[in-house]
């Protein structure tokens, strides 16, 4: 198409010409041998060479052998033929007249119908600062990282010590009703330290829900499970990973639920038995259950006609979470699931 | 709340962290003891000095000053031996560097753990349970 434009080799010549001073970036046209044909008015100027000094000469000579770069010509004599283009290989070196620079290059060997031999473009920008404003953002964002989990483990010490001191209070007064609305704020400020304390983000912003939920139910059992009470929490599941948002509402979901199990499913004539957690990952969708293996609620909060607040809170987290709540209890004990499916998701969007 | 049967049942807290001195204020009064508390070492050296009633040093380790918890608690048990101290810290390895007889509490700890330990090493230093006795650590 380009070729019916021009009437004489001369004018295409003419107009590759052209494009090669047009660029902005240094552009050379080396030959077979990386002899250079041609470079744009670019690499004159910023690798401050002369043009008699330039074309015609041996690529890798350029400049008292400033371009002789092991890596370059590994891209040049080896990659380039095999692969036919190279983007954005960096090459770091120190050169005559600009000091230690990062030059991104971008290579195309041209192959020629007509039986010339082929030629190479070669396209060379220096990307030395922007690669170090590059480093310094992925320093800023790991220091971030620190800082926020930092923050987050300060933010859960904090927690433990209000809800020691709610306890306490809880110790001191006379009124049993007081006692237990002071008790369960205590629960309540404490889930949300364990919570806060045991999510550690891993790499790219996710969590690892297995090792979570492992820590926060080790300190769960620990904080929560009087020494006397032989009831144990248990992982299972595949695991998988989420957002540090969503595992925020994971964690708060079974700290809810565990909390429930140990209040509720244990009592006089069963006092020890187990809490199961698990956590499946099935493509985008995932399923979190807690079960125990307790008496059942028969008139527990899930039995209930009336919600309690840890239903509520269950059900507004689980409603963030795009997912369903379910739950069966009876005498072998009580299982609350919460599914994430692409079905149930639509579903309570539409509701 | 306060056991205050005898005079020197004074617990003194030394802590930056305000909040950690509002649960360890609330641990001491829990233990039945009066608790009166300094920001530094060197405000406690003041408040040692100052008054003949303080029962024990409860002290954090890492704190601003002229001194840190531990150089106060060794200070405590040469100029006054007769006090108890407890000291806690976030680094268990100072475990080890505490002056001998004292107890040392990893944090967090337990609060029924804390309350239990005040009120033993207080009891033990009681006129009629023997004297001075100093816990195995």
């Amino acid at each position: 198409m380009l070729s019916h434009k021009f009437r004489t080799v001369e004018d295409s010549c003419a107009l590759a010409i052209a494009i090669v001073n047009t660029v902005r970036e240094p552009l050379v046209v080396l030959d077979h041998d990386l002899r250079v044909i041609a470079a744009s008015r670019a690499f004159y100027r910023t690798f401050k060479v002369a043009r008699e000094a330039t074309e015609g000469h041996l690529f890798f000579e350029l400049g008292d052998g400033q371009w002789d770069v092991p890596q370059l010509r590994a891209v040049l004599g080896k990659i380039l033929p095999e692969r036919g283009t190279i983007e954005d290989f960096d090459v770091e070196h120190e050169f005559l007249n600009l000091g230690r620079r990062t030059m991104s290059l971008n290579a195309r060997q041209v192959v020629y119908e007509g039986g010339t031999e082929p030629t190479i473009l070669l396209g060379i920008e220096d990307v030395t600062d922007r690669r170090a404003l590059e480093a310094e953002k992925d320093s800023l964002l790991a220091e971030k990282d620190i800082l926020l989990s930092e923050l987050r483990h300060r933010v859960a010490n904090s927690l433990q010590i209000i809800a020691s001191i709610i306890m306490l209070k809880a110790k001191r007064v006379t009124s049993e009703e007081t006692r237990s609305h002071l008790q369960d704020a205590h629960n309540r400020v404490l889930s949300v330290a364990t919570v806060q304390k045991q999510l550690q983000v891993v790499s790219g912003g996710r969590v690892d829900i297995g090792s979570y939920l492992s820590k926060l139910c080790a300190a769960l059992a620990g904080s929560m499970i009087a020494d006397d009470r032989a009831i144990t929490i248990k992982v299972a599941g595949e695991g998988g990973t989420a957002t540090c948002r969503e595992a925020e509402s994971i964690g708060l979901i079974v700290t809810e639920l565990v909390i429930n199990s140990i209040k509720h499913a244990f009592n006089l004539e069963k006092n020890q038995g187990q809490i199961t957690v698990t956590y499946d990952v099935s493509g985008g969708d995932w399923k979190l259950s807690v079960a125990d293996d307790g008496s059942g609620r028969p008139s527990g909060p899930y039995a209930q006609r009336k919600e309690g607040l840890g239903t509520g809170i269950v059900t507004a987290l689980a409603r963030q979470l795009n997912a369903e709540v379910d739950t069966v209890s009876g005498p072998q004990g009580t299982s609350v699931s919460i599914t994430h499916a692409v079905v149930a998701a639509r579903k309570v969007r539409a509701a | 709340m306060s056991k205050a049967i005898f005079p020197s049942q004074l617990v003194l807290i030394v802590e930056d962290d305000q909040l950690l001195k509002m649960l360890t204020t609330d641990i001491v009064e829990e233990a039945g003891f009066v608790a009166l508390s300094a920001e530094n070492a060197d405000e406690a050296v003041a408040l040692l000095a100052a008054r003949s009633d303080i029962a024990m040093l409860l002290t954090d380790i890492n704190m601003p000053g002229s001194m840190d918890g531990l150089e106060l608690a060794h200070m405590v048990r040469d100029r006054w031996p007769h006090i108890k101290i407890i000291v806690v810290s976030a680094h268990g390895e100072a475990s080890s560097a505490v002056p001998a007889g004292s107890l040392f509490f990893h944090k967090p700890y337990k609060t029924e753990a804390m309350i239990s330990a005040i009120d033993s090493l207080i009891d033990a230093g009681k006129p009629g349970s023997g004297g001075q006795v100093y816990l195995n650590v």
